[in-house]
């Protein structure tokens, strides 16, 4: 038979090819195949990349946590009652109403300029809270506060702690953190993130790096907390290397212990500041580190000293021979460690120091303490406006004294009392902080005309945040047990696309204008909210296995289970109701990745017939086919390895005009590129070569189909508009199999809708492993096996990609001589004298090299000289050496005369100058500069080297850019060679 | 007719009053010729098959566009492609239709494009248009429509030509007084050659394979129409294409001035020249034709649709086989590249590129009798 012929002649051919690795010959009209090989899988992808990259948050706006590690871009709205945050989704055509209970906070960018707090006092009220304004009163009962952007608030005297001396933050150097904002991550383990503006990281030898400009004395306060066990290292005074870390004070945590430490040389030393209680916890500091000194004081919040470290301990040894010790350096930064704890850096704030002592102090009593160090003990009964000043009370109860602000540091008013701050917590189920470093604690009572509308426990009125001033609202209570919304049977899966994924159930939906049937209800809310139409996404209910096995690989037979289920799925109309699906039942993969089991019986001009159990449907058109399985191959089953399947998708060049559209693969394992023009029970006609064959249809496995928009993406055709009306989806499987349809509905989690090659389609989300929506599907299915079947383009030579390689377009720049200095040489001149490239610095030069037996040579040279002879006479110092190549004077003269030039010639007679010049192609035209450097090199002439020479040698002589009026006058002096391009037929070079 | 004409001119007057009486003698011997030629070869392969239909559709869109933008004065207009060679490369496109020339669908616009080709002449050099490729394409349009389109019909209510005047009574010369100083035109050129050849200007002092090929195949068509082309001049001509072919098939376009290496289009028109000019015999042309068998497939990588243009009659004339295979490829090209309002873009601008590549499917009707093999 003539096709068995054929394939045994192809094996021969390919087995050959293969081996020597060559183009095909001239006739032969398979380019690559091979036979037989026992090979990796030929059709295999990396099973390691993430199948669907999980999505990330869009964090250069407003983002929404939810403690089920969802997360949802998009904007708080105005919300208008208690317990509920209405936040509009990205993509979603109307915002979601979600319990407070189950947010984990809300945070915004930063702005672009970070503010400062301003406001001569900063109060310290209970829970937390930190506020700066304007005292306007305080009595035995309340504290009248005046903030900007909120207005007069009246505070419970007992929940204000401290009132501390502002004065629009002078000393303060740093406040934060700002997120990562500042630092730097040195460790080459990375772990570091931003949380609502707190960087936290529970990645094991993490460690970060910020150079806060810390002066030589400087106060450094600070909130550490973590979850399981602290275990770290926070180094005050350092730069960025390992040596000043080692050497700085450090916190650390030993044993049981939170200690302070330094470590030099030869000596060290530590002091215990607390104990660490087991599990979550969080410290309070407030370090006044003096460098220069060597000494750090430890104290807590309230002023109640803790720990003390002077360096070296023996001070008075080093004293008798200052030179021994050099003085101390002075660093400006701080490095923070994880070792192989959780660490949370909540607040840090950076104040100048002026050194003096700090007193030691009775934590425990309501004092001032004074700008110079000093305290006084007593009662603060109220501020006396009109004198400016801070009344007080001695213990006794008797004695009144005035303490006046000009001198205060700071007022203690009471010390929370223990237990306060878990008592006001439970007030708190929020807390809002301000990109100033404000913060306040409380519920929200609504959102109102983009204000947060806050209760707070202790302060009369209800303070509202404008939007633009929060960085984050943060959930301080974990939410009680939450009953279950619903307990609809429907799965839960989750929704996920550029910054979405929530947990959550398909709600129903109907396609509408605006509106897509995809409708979404996250886990705890109650209504579901459609998604805009367009939108590309996917929603997963099982996390897909391993691709390669998911995919859609070639199967021998059909596995009885799969045609059942799809069959369920899809319900097309009416259920398969003949009997038994056919027994020869193949694959036919669309190229959205649609898997038909169906039996193909007949392939024409307009595209591929098909019989399915699935449906009616009977015909899909060749643009929607990526390939169809015809017979099981034949054992031992031929393997192809990337380097022969590379060169069997490469297209040569000469076939670009006509590449094939079809590639065959035998029984035997053979491959076979060709054009497919039918096919019938009997007969596969191809094709080749512009030839057409015929081939026995029992000899061919499988049909790839090679589309020309996959080698040529131009060809593409801009992606289908979305049919008005429906929303395409894609279900995946858990065996792989795909079907994409458009839906226009979804009632208790089925969707419904029609597939353009199977009819009506139903698919409940209970059989789905994955639901792809918009650009998705093209996203997943171009990944799929037999999608990555495409041709490549052989590579084009450079030189056609420039038009013509006449020199036409080039600049002169992209020789590498060019801005290196002129090779110097001296050569006997045509008509005696010598030329010395030396002697002529402060000169431009034009060397022209030529040779009389050179056409274009002899076409450039003129246009040289001319444009030479141009500048010279508007007096500019430029000189042509037209530099011959190894020709003797008796053959170079006529020539000149025949051509009524009139030249400078240089002998190159053995061609040194030439080859120092790299001129192993001519016309070539160098311009070097009076500096002796080389400004351009030109190779070749064409049509457009005389104004380009002309523009560039004007440009190197005059150090000017070549006027506009110029260019167009050159334009016309070249008519001559515009008129050539005016021809009705091109000269094809 | 006018005393003062310049003697080339008078020359040529003369000569066309001698055509005109030798010309039916002529003809005769080339009928008589004809069906010996004919009937050497396969009848299909002389009067074609059923032309498919993707062909007719194609060709008809095209001669529309091309109807609805030849100017009043018959021209196309816009930029390089305006002047005689693309009108006589339309006016081609009309011919091979297979329409009436004289009372069918497009004889109005072959009247217009003639008008514009003959007025456009000079009268005292015969030179038309702006280049040898002008002269060499209108020479072609002459020389097909010379015999078939009715020359009583051409100038009869003074019609307007180019620039809104009307034509004087010395431009309304006939096709065949037109053709005639044309060829001389294209000969006194060739004479001032050192290349016994041709270049973009009638005066040049070199020469290329390209315009060359336009002039050329304008000379042949012109003798095979019964113009008295002196053999010498054909024989020159061949010449110089026999030296610019490689061993390999390679033409190269113009001696000592670079553009070697390979060319579709220029081994195309070398195929062609050799064909028509009835030199199979050169090894030059076995050559060339190898080197076009070889590459049916590739597609020219610059000027496709004037490499188009050549390569359908270079095929035709060498290798019936061959074109066969290539004609379905460039049947499934064009289907893509045309346009809805039935044109061709391509560098050479709309009005060129649609004639090019619809000359190129002409082959399917073969019409015109420069396709005679």
């Amino acid at each position: 038979m003539r096709g068995q012929r054929f394939w045994g002649t192809m094996a021969v051919v390919l087995t050959w090819l293969c081996s020597h690795g060559a183009i095909p010959a001239k006739g032969q009209f398979v380019v690559g195949a091979v036979a037989n090989t026992e090979e990796t899988p030929q059709e295999s992808q990396p099973t390691s990349t993430p199948i669907y990259p999980p999505p990330k948050p869009d964090l250069t706006g407003p983002v929404l946590y939810l403690d089920n590690d969802s997360f949802l871009s998009g904007e708080l709205k105005d919300s208008p009652r208690a317990g509920i945050i209405r936040w509009q989704g990205k993509a979603f055509t109307s915002p979601f109403d979600f319990p407070t209970g189950v947010i984990g906070n809300m945070s915004w960018p930063p702005p672009v300029q970070q503010p400062k707090p301003a406001g001569e006092y900063c109060f310290e009220l209970a829970g937390g809270d930190l506020l700066f304004g304007a005292l306007v009163n305080l009595d035995e009962k309340e504290a009248v506060l005046d903030i900007p952007r909120m207005g007069t608030l009246h505070v419970q005297r007992r929940n204000v702690h401290r009132i501390l001396r502002w004065k629009d933050n002078s000393n303060l150097l740093y406040m934060g953190p700002n997120g990562l904002t500042g630092w730097q991550e040195i460790s080459t383990t990375k772990g570091w993130r931003e949380e609502v503006g707190q960087i936290v990281s529970d990645r094991e030898g993490t460690t970060l790096f910020g150079d806060f400009k810390i002066p030589a004395r400087a106060v450094i306060e600070f909130e550490l907390s973590w979850r399981k066990k602290l275990d770290f290292i926070f180094a005050l005074g350092v730069d960025e290397s390992e040596a000043s870390a080692k050497r700085a004070f450090r916190f650390e945590a030993w044993g049981g212990d939170l200690i302070i430490q330094r470590e030099m040389d030869r000596e060290a030393d530590l002091a215990i500041i607390q104990e660490i209680p087991p599990g979550p916890g969080k410290v309070h500091l407030v370090a006044f580190l003096d460098q220069e000194n060597e000494r750090i004081s430890i104290f807590s919040p309230n002023g109640k000293p803790l720990a003390d470290l002077k360096f070296p301990a023996a001070r008075a040894k080093g004293a008798d021979n200052p030179k021994e010790r050099p003085k101390p350096l002075v660093y400006p930064g701080l490095r923070l460690t994880n070792i192989r704890g959780d660490l949370r850096l909540e607040q840090l704030r950076i104040g100048q120091w002026d050194g003096q002592p700090i007193a030691d102090v009775a934590a425990e009593k309501s004092r001032i303490h004074r700008a110079d160090g000093s305290i006084a003990y007593g009662r603060v009964t109220h501020y006396d406006a009109a004198t400016k000043s801070f009344v007080l009370k001695d213990e006794a109860g008797g004695k009144e004294s005035r303490e006046s602000v000009d001198k205060l540091a700071s007022v203690f008013l009471s010390s929370p009392a223990a237990g306060a701050d878990a008592q006001s917590e439970a007030d708190r189920p929020l807390r809002a902080m301000c990109h100033d470093g404000s913060r306040l604690g409380g519920e929200i009572l609504k959102i109102e005309n983009g204000q947060v509308l806050l209760k707070v426990p202790g302060i009369r009125e209800t303070p509202g945040l404008p939007l633009s001033v929060i960085r984050s609202i943060v959930t301080l209570k974990q939410k009680t047990a939450s009953k279950p919304v619903s307990d609809s049977p429907q799965p839960t899966g989750r929704l996920e696309f550029d910054g979405v994924k929530l947990a959550g159930q398909l709600a129903d939906g109907r396609e509408k204008p605006g509106s897509s049937c995809l409708a979404w209800r996250p886990t705890d809310v109650e209504q579901g909210v459609s998604l805009r139409p367009g939108v590309s996404g996917r929603i997963i209910y099982r996390e897909p296995v391993t691709a390669t096995k998911a995919a859609n690989r070639p199967r021998p037979a059909q596995p009885p289970g799969v045609v059942s289920l799809f069959a369920r799925a899809i319900t097309a109309g009416k259920t398969p109701g003949k009997a038994a699906p056919p027994k020869n039942l193949m694959n036919m993969h669309l190229r959205t990745g649609d898997t038909i089991p169906c039996e193909v019986t007949k392939i024409d001009e307009a595209g591929v017939s098909f019989k399915t159990p699935l449906s009616d449907s009977t015909f899909v058109p060749h643009d929607k086919v990526k390939a169809v399985e015809l017979a099981t191959e034949l054992p031992p089953v031929a393997r192809v390895t990337k380097t022969k399947r590379d060169r069997l998708m490469t297209l040569p060049r000469m076939q670009k005009g006509s590449p094939p559209t079809h590639l065959i693969r035998s029984r035997e394992g053979d491959y076979l590129r060709g054009r497919i023009l039918s096919m019938d029970d009997q007969t596969l006609e191809v094709e080749l070569r512009l030839e057409p064959r015929k081939l026995p249809r029992n000899r061919i496995a499988r049909i790839i189909w090679l589309h020309a928009d996959e080698t040529d993406p131009s060809r593409a055709r801009a992606a289908e508009a979305e049919e008005p009306g429906a929303t395409r989806v894609q279900i995946v499987r858990r065996d792989g199999s795909r079907m994409t349809f458009l839906a226009d509905a979804c009632s208790a989690g089925t969707l419904s809708g029609k597939s353009d090659v199977l009819g009506v389609v139903r698919a409940p989300d209970s059989e789905v492993d994955v639901i792809l929506f918009g650009g998705a599907i093209e996203q997943a299915a171009s990944r799929l096996l037999y999608q990555t079947w495409k041709l490549q383009n052989a590579p084009e030579p450079k030189d056609s990609d420039e038009s013509g390689g006449d020199g036409a377009g080039a600049s002169g720049l992209e020789s590498t001589m060019v801005g290196k200095p002129a090779p110097p040489f001296a050569l006997d001149l045509l008509g005696g004298g010598k030329f010395d490239l030396a002697k002529n610095k402060g000169k431009v030069i034009v060397l022209d090299f030529w040779a009389t037996w050179c056409g274009p040579c002899m076409q450039t040279m003129p246009q040289v000289d001319r444009v030479v002879r141009e500048l010279q006479d508007q007096k500019l110092d430029v000189q042509l050496i037209a530099v011959n190549l190894q020709e003797p004077a008796q053959q170079i003269t006529p020539i000149l005369e025949r051509h009524k030039l009139k030249l400078t010639v240089a002998l190159d007679r053995d061609g040194i100058v030439a080859n120092k010049y790299g001129a192993v192609a001519i016309p070539q035209t160098v311009i070097v500069q009076r500096d002796g450097t080389v400004a351009r090199l030109f190779v070749g002439g064409g049509p457009r080297f005389e104004n380009q020479f002309r523009e560039t040698l004007r440009e190197v002589v005059t150090g000017e850019k070549p006027k506009e009026s110029e260019t167009t006058k050159d334009k016309a002096q070249n008519k001559d060679q515009a008129e050539d391009a005016k021809a009705p037929a091109p000269s094809p070079s | 007719m006018s005393l003062s004409v310049s003697p080339p001119a008078e020359a040529a007057m003369q000569s066309d009053r001698a055509t005109r009486s030798s010309f039916l003698p002529l003809g005769l011997i080339f009928l008589l010729l004809a069906p010996a030629v004919a009937q050497a070869q396969d009848p299909t392969t002389r009067f074609g098959e059923v032309v498919p239909r993707d062909v007719r559709e194609m060709y008809d869109r095209g001669l529309q566009f091309l109807a609805s933008t030849q100017t009043a004065t018959g021209e196309w207009s816009g930029g390089m492609e305006s002047g005689p060679g693309g009108t006589g490369l339309g006016l081609m496109v009309f011919l091979a239709s297979g329409e009436d020339p004289n009372f069918g669908l497009y004889s109005n616009n072959i009247r217009k494009a003639l008008r514009s080709i003959i007025t456009s002449q000079d009268p005292s050099t015969g030179f038309l248009g702006q280049s040898m490729y002008h002269h060499g394409f209108g020479m072609l349009g002459l020389a097909e429509a010379y015999g078939t389109v009715d020359d009583r019909t051409l100038w009869t209510s003074g019609e307007e030509i180019a620039g809104g005047r009307k034509p004087t009574k010395a431009q309304q010369r006939t096709i065949g007084q037109a053709l005639e100083l044309a060829v001389r035109a294209a000969i006194t050129s060739q004479k001032k050659n050192p290349f016994g050849a041709w270049r973009y200007s009638p005066d040049s002092n070199d020469a290329d394979t390209s315009v060359s090929g336009s002039v050329l195949v304008g000379l042949l068509a012109a003798r095979n129409a019964g113009i008295e082309v002196p053999d010498e001049v054909i024989d020159k001509a061949v010449s110089y294409f026999t030296k610019m072919t490689a061993g390999s098939g390679e033409v190269a376009y113009s001696g000592g001035l670079g553009g070697f290496g390979e060319s579709l289009a220029r081994s195309s028109i070398a195929t062609l020249i050799y064909s028509v000019a009835r030199r199979k015999d050169l090894k030059e042309y076995k050559a060339t034709l190898g080197y076009l068998r070889d590459r049916i497939e590739q597609a020219s990588s610059s000027w496709p649709e004037y490499a188009r243009y050549y390569q359908a009659q270079a095929l035709f004339q060498g290798d019936v086989a061959a074109w066969e295979k290539w004609n379905k490829l460039l049947i499934r090209q064009l289907k893509q590249a045309q346009l809805p309002d039935g044109s061709f873009r391509g560098q050479l601008g709309p009005s060129l590129s649609t004639s090019m590549s619809l000359l190129a499917l002409a082959l399917n009707y073969r019409f015109l009798p420069i396709y005679e093999r």
